[in-house]
Formats: structure tokens, sequence, C-alpha cells
């Protein structure tokens, strides 16, 4: 170890080190950290030995929801193998042991200083998370261009860095939405790269192009030389000319020995023999079989799809660094709620007036767990109607005057004016119960998981401080 | 022009009996002993004895439906995609639908690849197959017989369209006689407004297809199945060994089905519509190939039919003498007939000219209105016909005898058959030389 670096570093036993100022982790397979401890250190080392475990522990990285831990810098030390340009993509570099530290600082202290520059990491709406998390990664890299990489593990052949680690293969698909949303708000250009296809019945790309018998479609067959001889005009498949004694050819028509080739015989097409339903052919029908669902396609109901790299517009840029302002746009569209910068005013003023005449009002807010999940599940489109329908139902336990905002797709904030605590938190109980039993009904196999809180307004304290307070740890 | 009438006039004046069969023996012993006299009487003779078979024929067609046999239809041919799918239509049209349709494409350079496997995707035809070398019609017909998986085997052509019956119809012969090898079918023409040489073919298809086949039917010395439409028994092609190598490959398997000990009959109710020629030109191409076929395959590859100990029997003997007699003999005897006027009649050549075509043009109304009561099935209104009859005696008389005379004159000489280049060079090569 060179004595430098010995002076000023410092590992202890569970993986934590200490140089030059910055606190780096080094995940092992076995370390047992949840993510959430992870947050506080300056950079993550993934043991990658096994590139298993190195592969899924980065995408999980890269998919958490909080921009601390997805934009931290993060390496992998010890690779065994090289992983692939994808999984690449996602890691900020590679050391063989901790004496390389050194060589990965100038490197972590850019992407700190670049994420220290992002003013809002924060989206109203599911797809416009995943659009900030796209363009952020790519921004503290300092990369323009997003170029597609070609992914064998891919539902759709190609990976996208910072977008696709966030859906299971199954639902990448989802991707090109997202993508189109943000070409079509002018965030990104797009530019043809490649043309790929998917099943028709699942959308996944893993398809095997197969030459199938086009009765039975199976690949099991066995091709012969048609041959034709000259002098009687027959016409058969070879075997009909060979004999079990010797090589030659013989016409069991005229009874001659084949000779020669282009001269007393020809071979003019080939035949096809199904060894299943021993049907006869000359053009095999061409299939692509799903390796996920096993469904056998015809080429022609394949969905084809055009694969774009993307460069990042200065509208683009200026939306990462300071937020995603669409997002908000749409939280605006779902009627009875409000924007959250006017939610927070419109409070605001609320306490300055409660500080004069006094009265019971109080803050809450509702938590839905597993966001990604339930669009994954019944897609974005679905999501907004749902959200329409439950913000339906809250308004109908709500006096007309209290307000309602998305402080981010998960994380709803309320007022409930002029009632007592405990009338407001049995309220909310009840809120929290209908809006259990709504997701259950609607989504089969979704897990609801909904976490509230309450609390009344405090005329000496900040909106700021209470709104922080309130959402701590769901924020 | 006064006198020419009253010269005229005079010649007839002056025509005995005597006179006129010295004179006009060609027409009186060829043409209306032969064609009109004959034909008559065995016509009727035909619709006699059809009448007194008549149970026999209804057995056989519930026998027949009965059984409901699988049959293939095999369509070779190059070129030939724009024509399949009308085709498939109207076999979709059958009253009879247990078959299988098999498309041969033979090293096309059109479409025909591209329309044919996509009917076979749509499940149109059973099978399409293709070779990329073209090898000719035989061998592409060959092809077909190959996989051919029917008791029955029914060869067409692709610019044919058919009779709702007409597969039942070209089938029933096979139940009424058990020594039946192979059927043909009553072509007609579709195209026969289109010019004056397809309604010139229209009658004369009448004449010699409708009319002509029904008595050769009859006599057993039918020698022609029509590529267009024929049926054979698929035992009967396996022992034959299916197609040689044409032209004439249609005539050529007709003979071969027959010197294998079968018959082969006509049927009438049988009817194929086919595109004919529609310039001079092209049909002078066409007779040219047929009328030379007649030299190479009867008289030299089917020659044994004609050596009592070798291939003899006395239909086959019959059918290829009166073939030969009438198409190549007296084609012949048309020029001697022709000096023998100039030699012996000089003065009066105009006047025979002239009466000749008269009495055809007699003969030819004659036998085209009373022949037409022995025809049940018509593809078109007899009236369109009538003012083209005169024109069949030139189109029968010099046209078709001129183009006969220079076939059999090419293919005696120089064997022109196997230049031709509707057959590969690569297989006539080797036809040539067996002497095939």
């Amino acid at each position: 170890m060179d004595s430098k670096i010995e002076n000023i570093m410092h590992q202890d036993s569970n993986g934590e080190i200490t140089y030059n100022g910055h606190t780096f982790y080094i995940l092992y397979p076995n370390s047992g950290k949840s993510i959430e401890e992870l947050l506080g250190y300056t950079a993550i080392l993934i043991h990658a030995v096994h590139s298993a475990f190195a592969s899924f522990t980065i995408q999980r990285l890269r998919s958490y929801k909080d921009a601390k831990m997805y934009l931290k810098p993060i390496y992998f030390i010890n690779p065994s193998i090289d992983s692939g340009g994808y999984i690449n993509s996602l890691i900020d570099g590679s050391i063989f042991n901790v004496n390389q530290l050194n060589s990965i600082i100038p490197n972590i202290e850019e992407i700190l200083i670049r994420t220290h520059q992002l003013k809002n990491t924060e989206s109203a709406t599911y797809e416009a998370s995943i659009i900030t998390k796209f363009l952020t990664l790519a921004y503290t890299r300092g990369r323009k261009q997003v170029d597609p990489i070609p992914y064998q593990f891919s539902g759709i052949n190609y990976s996208y860095a910072g977008i696709s680690c966030n859906f299971e293969h199954s639902e990448e698909q989802k991707v090109f939405s997202i993508l189109d949303k943000a070409e079509k708000d002018g965030l990104i250009q797009g530019e043809f790269y490649d043309k790929t296809h998917y099943c028709n019945k699942c959308n996944h790309g893993a398809l095997n192009y197969r030459s199938v018998c086009p009765k039975c479609s199976s690949s099991d067959s066995l091709t012969q030389d048609i041959v034709h001889h000259f002098p009687c005009g027959n016409v058969g498949p070879i075997s009909d000319f060979q004999n079990e004694f010797d090589d030659n050819l013989n016409c069991p028509k005229c009874n001659k020995v084949l000779r020669h080739i282009g001269v007393d015989y020809d071979k003019p097409s080939v035949l096809h023999i199904c060894r299943k339903c021993d049907h006869k052919f000359q053009d095999f029908d061409v299939k692509a079989k799903c390796l996920n669902c096993e469904f056998d396609n015809e080429l022609e109901e394949l969905i084809e799809k055009s694969i774009k790299r993307y460069t990042i517009t200065n509208k683009g840029e200026n939306a990462t660094v300071f937020g995603y302002l669409p997002a908000n746009r749409e939280i605006e569209e779902i009627p009875g709620t409000i924007r959250y910068s006017l939610f927070s005013n419109l409070v605001s003023l609320e306490i300055e007036r409660v500080r004069v005449v006094g009265s019971k009002n109080n803050l809450a807010m509702i938590y839905l767990h597993n966001t990604t999940e339930l669009v994954t599940k019944i897609g974005e489109d679905r999501r907004r109607v749902l959200t329409k329908e439950v913000v339906n139902i809250i308004k109908k336990f709500l006096r007309p005057y209290d307000l309602i905002t998305y402080k981010n797709p998960s994380l709803m904030v309320l007022t409930l004016y002029d009632i007592s605590i405990e009338n407001a938190s049995l309220l909310l109980e009840e809120i929290v119960d209908l809006l259990k039993k709504l997701l259950t009904d609607n989504i089969k196999g979704y897990n609801v998981l909904i976490d509230s809180r309450i609390q009344p307004i405090d005329i000496h304290t900040t909106y700021k401080t209470q709104i922080s307070e309130l959402t701590v740890g769901f924020d | 022009m006064e006198k020419f009438f009253d010269e005229y006039l005079n010649f007839i004046v002056w025509l005995t009996p005597n006179r006129f069969l010295r004179i006009f023996w060609f027409f009186v012993i060829f043409e209306l002993c032969r064609y009109v006299i004959l034909d008559f009487f065995l016509l009727s003779l035909s619709r006699i004895t059809r009448y007194l078979n008549r149970h026999k024929y209804e057995e056989a067609r519930e026998r027949f439906l009965f059984e409901q046999p699988f049959v293939s239809v095999i369509i070779p041919g190059k070129n030939e995609g724009k024509h399949i799918f009308k085709l498939v239509k109207s076999l979709q049209a059958q009253t009879y639908k247990n078959f299988e349709t098999i498309v041969v494409d033979d090293g096309s350079d059109d479409d025909t690849p591209i329309i044919g496997r996509s009917m076979q995707r749509a499940g149109l035809i059973s099978m399409f197959l293709r070779n990329d070398l073209r090898g000719g019609k035989a061998s592409a017909a060959n092809l077909a017989l190959r996989f051919a998986k029917g008791k029955y085997i029914v060869h067409l052509d692709a610019d044919c369209s058919f009779d709702y019956d007409a597969i039942e119809q070209i089938l029933l012969p096979f139940y009424m006689d058990d020594r039946v090898g192979a059927v043909g079918g009553n072509v007609m023409v579709r195209n026969y407004k289109e010019s004056l040489v397809t309604t010139l073919q229209a009658l004369e298809y009448y004449d010699t297809i409708s009319v002509g086949r029904v008595i050769s039917s009859y006599l057993g010395i039918y020698r022609v199945i029509s590529g267009a439409f024929g049926a054979f028994r698929s035992d009967v092609m396996d022992k034959i060994k299916g197609w040689d190598i044409g032209p004439g490959l249609d005539g050529d398997i007709t003979v071969k089905v027959r010197k294998a000990g079968y018959s082969v009959k006509f049927a009438q109710k049988a009817v194929c519509l086919t595109s004919a020629p529609n310039t001079f030109r092209k049909l002078a191409k066409q007779r040219m190939r047929w009328d030379k076929s007649l030299v190479r395959f009867r008289m030299r590859k089917h020659k044994d039919v004609f050596y009592p100990n070798q291939a003899f029997n006395w239909s086959n003997f019959l059918s290829f003498f009166e073939n030969i007699l009438y198409g190549f003999v007296l084609n012949f005897k048309w020029i001697f007939y022709l000096i023998d006027m100039l030699y012996n009649h000089f003065s009066q050549v105009q006047f025979i000219i002239l009466t000749n075509f008269v009495l055809y043009v007699l003969m030819n109304y004659f036998k085209f209105l009373v022949f037409s009561l022995f025809r049940e099935r018509k593809n078109a209104p007899i009236s369109y016909f009538l003012i083209y009859i005169p024109c069949m005696v030139i189109y029968f008389g010099y046209f078709l005898r001129l183009v006969r005379l220079f076939a059999h004159t090419k293919e005696l000489l120089f064997k022109a058959s196997y230049d031709d280049p509707w057959n590969p060079l690569k297989t006539s090569k080797h036809a040539k030389e067996m002497g095939l």
C-alpha cells in the first residue's frame, strides 16, 4: 500500500472506508445493509467478484426512488469479468483494490459538484420521476447523449442507463412510452439507432427465429434435392434415385444411371419433409418463438419498434437542474388538487390567519408505497384515472375549503380545517381504510401499503418546518 | 364480270354428276363422306348408345358419389401466376370437393413464385412446388405427379376455367368402365369474341373437339387428351411412369395409356374454357408445334403400333391410321388434287375454286347447324358464328393446311420439334439422341 494513502485512509472491519474526506462503503454479497443505511456514504464500492451479485446490486441501487441513492457515485471493486456495456453504463468506474481510490476521487467530486447543482429532483408523477432520474443521472455524469445498449437480459433487447433498471424485464416496454413523452416535451431529441421486434403476446424481445413447417410449425424437417433426369423427364426427390448398393443415382423411370449433373440431370429445387406431420414443402415459414412466453409469432405480427439514441436538449438540461415542470402541470390536471407551491402559500396564509382568529386546523399526509409496482401493474393511464377517483373519494370526507396536493406521486398532503385532532385522526383512518379497499378491489395482486400521519397546525412554527416534520421518512 | 358469270353458269350446266365427281372428288370423298355423312351417322349412333346406356351412367354417378375418391388436380406451367387465382376460384366452385390442388412452377421469371406461395399460405392451393431451373412441361407435370396423393390425377392448364361440374363429369367415365385409363375434357374457346382468329378457333373446337372427339371416343380411337383438361388413373400413371418430353406430350401420354392396354374416353359434359391464341401468328406457332408432334410421336416414337409383332392392337392401329391418313397423307393429297386440277382442268380452275368454296361453305353451314343439335353445352349463341362460317373455308382449307404442311415437312426433314424452344434444349437434346 502506498504510504501516503495509508496515512489518510481508514478502513474498518465493516467495509467502511474514510479517505480524503469522503466515506466509502464496500458492499459485499453478505453485507446485510439496507439501501437506506447506505444513503450517508459519499460513494459505494460494490465488491464485484460475483458478477451476478454486482449486476443485481447496481441495478437495485440505481432504481432506488431517492435521488440521494440513484445519483450516488458507485464503483465496482475487484471485478472478475467485464459485466458488459449496460451494467458498465450504470457504474461510474472500476477499481481493483482500495489502493486505487485516489484515481476515482476527481470523478467522485465532479459527480458531487454536478449533483449539488440540481435544484429539484422531485417529481409529481411516476413518469416524471423516471424522466428526472434519466436526465439527472446523465447530467451528473456529464453525458449529453444516451445510447441504447444491447443487453441480453433486457426484455426489449436494448437498455438505457437510468431508465431500464426501474422495470422488470417483462415490463420494459414502458421505457418507450416514457422516452416518447420526454421527447414530446422537448427534453431529449431522438435519432434512429436500430429497429427491433417484440413478441405480439407479451412484448418481450427475446425471440428465436425459426424455419418451420408451414402446416404444423415444427422445426424438425429433412431436406432433399429434387432431381430432374433429362432424357425421360422424370422428376422426384433424390431418394427416388438412390439405391442400397452403391452411390450411383439410378432413374426409376428409365433405369439409366445419372452420370453428369448439368448434362443428363440437374437439381432444379429442394424439398423439405416435415418429420412431425410428413408435410412436403419447398418454402419454410419463418416464425419467431418468444423465449419469454413461448408464443410462436408470425413475423408480420411482431411488434416493430425503432430504437433511438437520445441527446439531451437545452430545455432538458434546464429541466434537469431546475426540476421537471410538466410533472406539476399533470397534477394540476387532477380535479380537486392544487399545485404544491400554491398549497404551501395557502397553508402559510392560513397559519397567519389562525394566529389572529384562532381555530383547530390540521395537516395530514397519506403515503402510498409501491407506486412503481402500481404503475407496472395498471399502467400510467389507469393510474391517473385511479388518482382522480382517490381524490374524489377524499374530497367527500373534507370540507369544501380543505386543500389537497401531491408533493410527489406517492405522497399526498391535505388540510383538515376546523376539526379537532382526535376527530381528524379518525377521519384520516377512515379515508385510509377506504383507499386500501379501493386499491385492493381494483388491482389484483397488488400489495397495498399505505402510511398516514396527522398533526395539528402549530401557529408558532413555520409551514416549512411543520411539513418537514409531517413527511419525514416519506419525502 | 358479266362475262365471268355467264361462263360460270355454263360451267355449272356443264357439270353432269360424273363430271362433278371427277372434278370435286376430293370434296365428295374426303370431306362430304368422311366429315358429314359418316360423322352424322356416328354421332347419331353414339347418341342412341348413350340413351340406351343412361342407367349405366346413373349407376356410375351413384358409385362415384358414394366412393368420393380423392383427386389430385395438377397444374404445371411457366409464368402462369396471373391465371392461378381465377383458376382456383373456378375449382372452388366445383360440385365435387374432395381434391387437392398442386401447382408446379417450371422456372417462371415473373411473379408466379410470389403468387403461388401466397396462395399456398392462404390455403387456396394444397401444394406449390417450384423448380428454379426450367425443365419443361413434362418434368413439371411429373413433379406434381410424384407428390399427388389422389386416386385420379386431373391435369389442367392454368389459363383455363371450368363448368361447375367439370371435375365430376370428367371422372364419371372411370366408373362406367373399369378399362378406362384416361378421360379427356371438352375444351371450348373462352375468348371467342376477342378477334377473328379466336372466333374461327371456337368454330374449329366445336367441330373437332365437341363433335370429332365424341365420335373418336365412340369408335375407341380417341387419340389426344388435351393438356388443358384431362383425367388419368393414378395406378395407370404409375405404370406408364408419367409424361415424356414434349412438345406434343398430350398426344404422347394418350398413346402411352392406350398402349398400356387401357381405353381412353372423351367426356363431352366436362367443359373447360380456355384462351385461344388471338393472332394468326401465335396460332400458326401453336399449330406448328402440335402438327410436328404428329410426325414425331405417331410416326417415329410410337411406330411400333403398326408392327403386329410389337405393340399392335386394332384400336390403336385405327387411331393412328385415321390420324396419319387425315392429318398427314391427305394433307399432301390436297396438293395432288391441286396439281390434278391445274393439269387437267386448267381453263376451269377459277370456276372450280369458286365452286369448291361454295360447296365447303354450304357443308360448313350444314355441319354447324345440324351438329349443333348434338352439342349439349354451348358457350356462345349459334347466331354469333353464322356470319363467320364462310371464313372457315379459308381457315381450314388453306391456313391450317398450309401450316400443317409446313410443320410436317420441317419435322420429316429436319426433326424441327427437338429445336422448339417450348421445351428446354437440355432435355430435347437427349430426346433427339434417343429417338423419343
